[in-house]
């Protein structure tokens, strides 16, 4: 694909990255996490130029379109689809303060394109959401701006320094801020403990009047409901292309598993019930790979439904990469069963794949 | 609108074996006894899930995480007390007096809670069911004397069937696929008894097994006219534990590697002989298969009845996410499958209730023994020797043979198998579906519908993998190739 080899160069450094430093640890930050470990690979990432991949040229970035990220988190997905995730939260967030400008944005994207050894700068974002008894709002108190409440559950939390805090204000309009993640005020609730992408701190964030100063809108008050769509949108392709990423995995380790297997006098590869699964497996993978190019090729594709496809047909190749690999399958050393856990999650992200079908409907109707 | 959380499965005491499957009402007009103990296995299932199972699950889980051989002995002490561990063990005897179907309604019920205890609990009673294969009076006495005495004392008696090998799972469980086996054990007849070496693998409960039951070849290089059936006491020189596994879910049930390094095994410890065991695994598999479809069955059920929970409780905006339209509808087909697979594994324990192993628990000679003789002299040794003796056991045999033919062992296979994959499919479909709707805070371990997810995987792998489930059902019920 020519859109592909432009980016060929990028890719390669990074899967040659990720095979060696995220292959490695993946399994073992599966059981537990470890956030100094975490922080430290972040830090070598940036020798490969990962965190500012999106992150413009002039703020010391790699300048690279969001396709080029779509398709390094893909790579990245196959060794561990959570430590993906880190860094499609975190482009997100770099997105957001890139469109919205403005010195404060400045400042965090250079920080985060040159990063201190010892303490990377990690975005978050976060998004409304209709589900919390205590939505985050602004509020004015004597004269100043207070964020206060409670996220849902948000991706990248203990690790980040800057969160892009996308608030729904009672009169439906959408205003964007920047938080810096020491501010008095804010703090990280009790992780989730999913069943998949461990290595993602997803967590509650409590905004308790959190004094916000105007310096810290990064969009005019009430103006950024474009911005918030085109940040969702965008997560939504990453997810997509993580999906399909850690599915490829799990395809390889079936079909390189099924090569080696003996059972009913031959190498399991030869049935052809297992030549359906695998098929049906690469069927999958060709056409969600080619919808979340295709979300960021400028085309009329719906992300959230392409999000919705990616990550329901990378469940189902993980469930069945766990089934041809038998027992085996299921033990955590094998990392199939891992792949199944993430995508599980992965589904869940930025949304109900339910729910996004619906809406894609809907809203036409408003 | 206001949802109450729904009195529903698990959430409610009150039985519901009737109402959920209506034909049972009939059937208890014309055997009131036979429904009522399974009400009662309900009754009793569902008690110790809500009260003893469901306050302990999630932290097990977290623990076995941590440490793949942590084992809550006192949940093991209390479900020993209340004799769940006795189950399937004639009352008359010391044990419940469960049928089939009565323990297919105990499994489903303790398995909506947790599948890996559950294991840890009631899997045990499969041991019977391996002695039940031979019908060897001497041996099915011992072993019910053995169990009902350890249950008394307090004290675990595990048993653990070693079926599966590091390189054969569906080769060591099907006619066509053990002709080409590559067997890791292997048998070798010595003076007095067989020497055992090799490995078998995944082995449910092997690492706190007392017995293992294992099928091993005596010619590696002809595995289908050489298997044997073995019973090997794990204290045994020579036999080892391997590695536990570290799973994805299941956590409580330990799963583990069996070595054996020339292990001998007495001449009375051959319980099929070469060329048999393979019937062996049948037998075993043509009841076991059904009752996993049944534990599947009870872990969607879970999952379902958890999710229903929340989604009355999670308010979405304006109202709650159980209103919500496309929730309505994959909560009302999720309701339709699991009534439709319930029937199904109720069917198929009622058939073996009167057709296959457990119908011997209804014929004359064994019931008019349980009723005539008190439960000191049943348990005793002297039963046991006469029991034992050569013409007690062919005539026991016969009788057993002719209730339970090759062609029986064959039909059940088959109908156990559409019970074992339409339970597990429907475990592994309801559970993923449930977290689609919870959504991702709903996912949290807390709320215990993930661990379901990942309880229910390996549903569709153990006890034949349904492929080979699928293989089974085909050629027993259209025909094999030439």
């Amino acid at each position: 694909m020519a859109v592909h080899e432009k980016y060929s160069e990028i890719i390669d450094v990074c899967r040659r990255f990720a095979a060696r430093e995220i292959g490695a640890a993946a399994l073992a930050y599966d059981l537990e996490t470890d956030s100094q470990g975490v922080k430290a690979l972040w830090t070598k990432s940036c020798e490969v130029g990962i965190p500012g991949l999106l992150i413009p040229e002039e703020s010391g970035g790699a300048g690279q379109s969001a396709l080029c990220c779509a398709l390094v988190l893909n790579v990245l997905a196959a060794e561990c689809a959570g430590m993906a995730s880190l860094f499609a939260d975190h482009f997100v967030a770099c997105h957001t303060l890139i469109r919205a400008g403005g010195k404060e944005s400045e400042r965090c994207l250079q920080a985060m394109a040159n990063p201190a050894i010892d303490d990377p700068a990690i975005a978050a974002v976060v998004f409304p959401s209709e589900e919390e008894e205590d939505p985050v709002r602004i509020v004015e108190s004597e004269g100043k701006l207070l964020l206060s409440g409670r996220t849902a559950l948000t991706g990248n939390t203990s690790l980040a320094q800057h969160y892009a805090v996308f608030v729904k204000e009672r009169d439906g309009k959408i205003t964007c801020i920047l938080v810096e993640g020491g501010t008095p005020g804010v703090s990280v609730g009790e992780g989730a403990n999913l069943p998949g992408l461990k290595v993602n701190p997803f967590a509650p964030v409590t905004f308790k009047e959190v004094e916000i100063g105007d310096r810290f809108l990064v969009t005019e008050r009430g103006s950024g409901r474009e911005l918030m769509e085109s940040a969702q949108n965008l997560f939504f392709g990453f997810v997509a292309a993580i999906a399909m990423g850690t599915a490829q995995r799990a395809y390889e380790k079936a079909a390189g598993y099924a090569r080696e297997r003996y059972q009913f006098g031959t190498t399991i590869i030869n049935h052809p019930e297992i030549q359906r699964m695998l098929g049906t497996m690469r069927m999958k993978l060709g056409v969600g790979r080619a919808a979340y190019m295709d979300v960021f090729d400028g085309g009329e594709r719906d992300a959230g439904l392409t999000k919705a496809f990616c990550t329901d047909a990378a469940l189902e190749i993980a469930v069945d990469a766990v089934q041809i690999h038998g027992g085996y399958g299921y033990m955590h050393e094998y990392g199939v069963e891992k792949i199944m856990r993430d995508c599980k999650v992965l589904q869940l992200l930025g949304g109900r794949n339910g729910s996004l079908i619906i809406e894609s409907i809907a809203r036409e109707l408003r | 609108m206001d949802h109450l959380a729904a009195k529903y499965g698990l959430s409610s005491d009150a039985p519901d074996l009737v109402t959920t499957v209506p034909a049972l009402g009939k059937l208890k007009k014309i055997r009131p006894s036979y429904i009522k103990r399974a009400e009662s296995a309900q009754v009793t299932g569902r008690r110790f899930a809500r009260e003893e199972i469901l306050p302990r699950v999630l932290e097990i889980d977290k623990e076995c995480t941590r440490d793949p051989r942590y084992f809550d002995w006192d949940l093991w002490r209390k479900a020993n007390d209340e004799k769940l561990t006795v189950a399937l063990i004639p009352r008359e005897m010391g044990g419940l007096g469960y049928t089939a179907l009565g323990a297919t309604v105990l499994c489903e019920e303790m398995t909506s809670a947790c599948m890996g205890i559950t294991a840890n609990i009631l899997f045990n009673n499969f041991g019977l069911l391996g002695a039940l294969v031979e019908f060897r009076t001497g041996i099915v006495l011992r072993i019910i004397r053995d169990m009902v005495k350890a249950q008394r004392r307090g004290e675990p008696l595990f048993w653990a069937w070693a079926i599966t090998e590091p390189s054969a799972g569906t080769d060591v469980e099907d006619e066509r696929a053990m002709a080409t086996m590559r067997p890791s054990t292997h048998a070798e007849k010595v003076s007095g008894g067989y020497r055992i070496n090799g490995t078998k693998c995944f082995i449910t409960n092997g690492s706190l097994a007392h017995y293992v039951i294992a099928t091993i070849p005596l010619d590696r290089s002809n595995p289908l006219e050489s298997i044997a059936t073995f019973l090997i006491p794990t204290s045994s020189e020579g036999f080892s534990v391997g590695k536990v596994e570290r799973k994805c879910g299941q956590k409580a049930s330990q799963t583990a590697e069996l070595i054996f390094e020339d292990v001998y095994v007495p001449e009375e410890n051959l319980w099929e002989p070469p060329g048999r065991g393979l019937r062996h695994t049948r037998e075993i598999l043509s009841t076991t298969r059904g009752f996993i479809g049944a534990s599947a069955l009870g872990v969607a059920r879970g999952a379902l009845e958890r999710c229903i929970e929340y989604a009355s409780k999670k308010k979405i905006g304006n109202h709650f996410l159980i209103d919500e339209d496309w929730v309505r509808y994959a909560i009302a087909d999720m309701i339709k499958d699991i009534k439709t697979v319930r029937a199904a594994c109720y069917n198929f324990a009622i058939s073996v209730d009167t057709y296959h192993v457990m119908g011997l628990f209804e014929s004359l000679p064994v019931k008019t023994a349980l009723k005539m003789i008190p439960e000191r002299i049943l348990l005793s040794e002297f039963v046991q020797t006469i029991g034992g003796l050569s013409l007690v056991e062919s005539l026991a045999g016969k009788i057993k043979n002719r209730m339970v033919s090759d062609a029986t062992v064959e039909r059940f296979v088959k109908e156990g198998s559409a019970v074992k994959v339409a339970g597990t499919d429907l475990a592994m479909n309801v559970s993923s579906r449930v977290l689609d709707i919870v959504g991702l805070e709903g996912m949290s371990h807390r709320y215990g519908m993930e661990k379901c997810f990942r309880d229910a995987k390996v549903t569709q792998i153990y006890e034949g993998s349904n492929q080979a489930c699928r293989l089974d059902l085909f050629h027993q019920e259209i025909g094999s190739p030439q």
